[in-house]
């Protein structure tokens, strides 16, 4: 493959890499689990790209290797993992560009709405994404609870989760 | 079709937990049988994934707000990186990200109607980050803003524009005021209607229709340049001073004038609002920056259907972004590998107007945004400028620029062409010749 091909490739796949994340973290419900099929499928759609028509859209495409990296992943692990039903993640895949059209809405709307939290749980929702840590070291650190800590992050997401739809709600 | 009702109680418990990975076998049985049963459940559950995915996102890698050393948890693994390597074409930068500092509360009541709004940032670099969060989302913290390093734009309730720029202490205390504890500010006041007063603690510079410099020291002493019209300089009744004068106001409030001089007109530069300042003319880094190919897999892509060529661009085609109806902030954007950029400046820049056909309404705008990427495509930094805020005249083309010196680690960056629908199913604009440049910054003077 000539290097404008493989920069071609490069460039396509840094934009979508964080949607095909998304994508298959709404099939498979390990984080880890999804890290390691995006890999896998980073490395199929690099020996596929040959086949890619450059006029196409290319996540749709990157979502069809993805879709069967997370199919061969399943009869892999089926033992070991926590999996959601075939028919689970058959209807998540086949509704997943629908649900993900409003993505780039809900993001804008998601700056706005952190922008209203309390300080007191922007902080905490910070601690918890930019730590990288579980809850529960979080917790000892921070002499809460981890149960706290569990239902205070639940309860600012939801509040974030609400006050996206609100927002693209009220813009309608 | 967007809903408006709340995520259910039993269901945001059930996403947590699967989020958290501290869900039981029973509580995931539960959730299974329900996104294969619900459409409604699915639906809701890809949204909850796509806000945690979009929260990992936004603070991965960045300092915690308390000293935490790092251990446990597993952080996401930087497929880009592989690809690259794969490839083997594309250097990967260093992860840098300037470090949040604690910072005040911003819990502090806000006014209703803000008397200042952010309208661009350039470098800006916050005591508390939680005041880049709350000035993006159109509101003004009612604490003292501690801008560290860079520049920051605002727009008074009036009209009138102040550039702070890094490091500045200053609030915003009454409708037309502005207080500089610390630091300096550019203050332009088009028209009667939009004069300001700033307050600092030496005394007070009241504007009297001008453009004018105020720098406010730790020793409570200032220092006023005037670069056109007049000012009064202590109170209402105090002395004035004119055009290409320049005071230094002691502690005890008396005034040393003397003429501007070059230097002093050089380092006011620095601070003019962004349409203004001094840019590069270099390369330009966008792929098609006229629209002449529309949309395509390799240049500008976007908000599914939100976006069409559109015949009557500035000069040729430009490409229409349209509400129709659905999106709140549609958008077009596209993606530039940049290599390291850090320390670079990056002048931005796109013509817009709306359409006769399908013009945007009060209350609805454009936007240039320019997001920074790090080598493993996150986003860990932007500014953005609005544009067509002010009743625009349909098919009349105005352009938004925005002068950013890229943070550290800067290996990419995403420049968003936006549309504000806010409250409207209709509106329009169209975007022409984007830019895109970099250049070192120039010596301070």
């Amino acid at each position: 493959m000539d290097d404008d091909r493989s920069r071609q490739f490069v460039m396509l796949f840094a934009r979508h890499e964080r949607d095909l994340y998304r994508y298959v973290l709404t099939l498979l419900p390990s984080p880890a689990d999804a890290e390691d099929v995006v890999q896998e499928a980073a490395a199929a759609l690099w020996q596929n790209f040959a086949s890619f028509d450059p006029d196409r859209p290319f996540l749709p495409w990157a979502c069809r290797f993805a879709y069967h990296q997370v199919l061969n992943f399943r009869r892999r692990q089926k033992t070991h993992r926590r999996m959601f039903s075939d028919a689970a993640v058959e209807a998540l895949a086949v509704e997943w560009p629908e649900h993900a059209r409003d993505a780039d809405s809900r993001r804008e709307a998601l700056d706005g709405c952190l922008g209203k939290l309390p300080s007191a749980d922007r902080d905490l929702v910070r601690l918890r994404y930019a730590s990288e840590q579980d809850v529960a070291v979080l917790a000892d650190r921070t002499g809460q609870t981890a149960n706290a800590l569990y239902k205070s992050l639940q309860r600012i997401r939801k509040s974030l989760m609400d006050c996206v739809t609100r927002t693209l709600a009220e813009e309608r | 079709m967007v809903e408006a009702d709340p995520l259910p109680h039993d269901l945001a418990r059930l996403f947590s937990e699967l989020v958290e990975e501290t869900i039981t076998d029973e509580q995931f049985a539960e959730l299974d049988a329900r996104i294969e049963a619900d459409p409604e459940v699915r639906r809701l559950y890809a949204q909850y994934v796509e806000l945690h995915a979009s929260l990992e996102r936004r603070w991965a890698e960045a300092p915690a707000p308390v000293a935490v050393p790092r251990t446990a948890r597993r952080g996401r693994r930087r497929v880009v990186t592989v690809v690259a390597a794969l490839a083997a074409t594309v250097a990967v930068g260093v992860l840098l990200r300037p470090p949040p500092g604690p910072g005040p509360d911003t819990s502090a009541e806000a006014p209703a109607v803000p008397y200042a709004t952010l309208v661009a940032a350039h470098g800006a670099v916050w005591a508390d980050p939680n005041v880049d969060l709350a000035l993006s989302a159109g509101q003004l913290p009612g604490v003292a803003l501690r801008l560290d390093a860079g520049t920051a734009e605002f727009l008074l309730a009036d009209g009138a524009t102040v550039v702070a720029r890094g490091p500045a202490a200053l609030r915003f205390p009454a409708r037309g005021r502005v207080a500089v504890d610390l630091g300096r500010v550019f203050c332009r006041c088009p028209t009667p209607a939009s004069r300001v007063v700033v307050e600092t603690p030496a005394g007070e510079v009241i504007d009297l229709g001008t453009e004018f410099a105020v720098e406010s020291r730790p020793d409570r002493t200032a220092r006023v340049a005037v670069v056109s019209g007049e000012v009064r300089v202590g109170s209402a009744s105090g002395p004035s001073l004119r055009k290409g004068q320049s005071a230094e106001v002691r502690a005890d409030g008396q005034l040393v004038v003397r003429a501007l001089t070059a230097a002093e007109l050089a380092d006011l530069g620095g601070l003019v609002p962004s349409a203004e300042a001094p840019g590069p003319a270099g390369e330009n880094r966008i792929r098609d920056p006229g629209f002449d190919r529309g949309l395509a897999a390799d240049t500008w892509g976007g908000t599914d259907g939100h976006l069409s060529p559109d015949a009557r661009g500035r000069a040729g085609p430009g490409l229409r972004v349209s509400a129709r109806g659905f999106a709140a902030f549609p958008l077009c954007r596209q993606w530039v590998s940049t290599g390291d950029l850090g320390g670079k400046l990056v002048v931005a820049s796109v013509w817009a107007a709306t359409p006769a056909d399908d013009p945007i309404s009060p209350g609805q705008f454009a936007g240039l945004k320019v997001v920074f990427l790090d080598a493993h495509d996150r986003e860990f930094g932007f500014v953005k400028q609005h544009l067509l805020t002010s009743r625009p005249v349909p098919g009349r083309f105005e352009q938004a620029r925005l002068v950013a010196v890229a943070p550290p680690g800067t290996a990419a960056v995403s420049i968003q062409l936006i549309l504000y629908a806010a409250r409207g199913r209709s509106g329009a604009v169209v975007f022409d010749d984007a830019a895109l440049a970099v250049a070192d910054v120039p010596p301070t003077p």
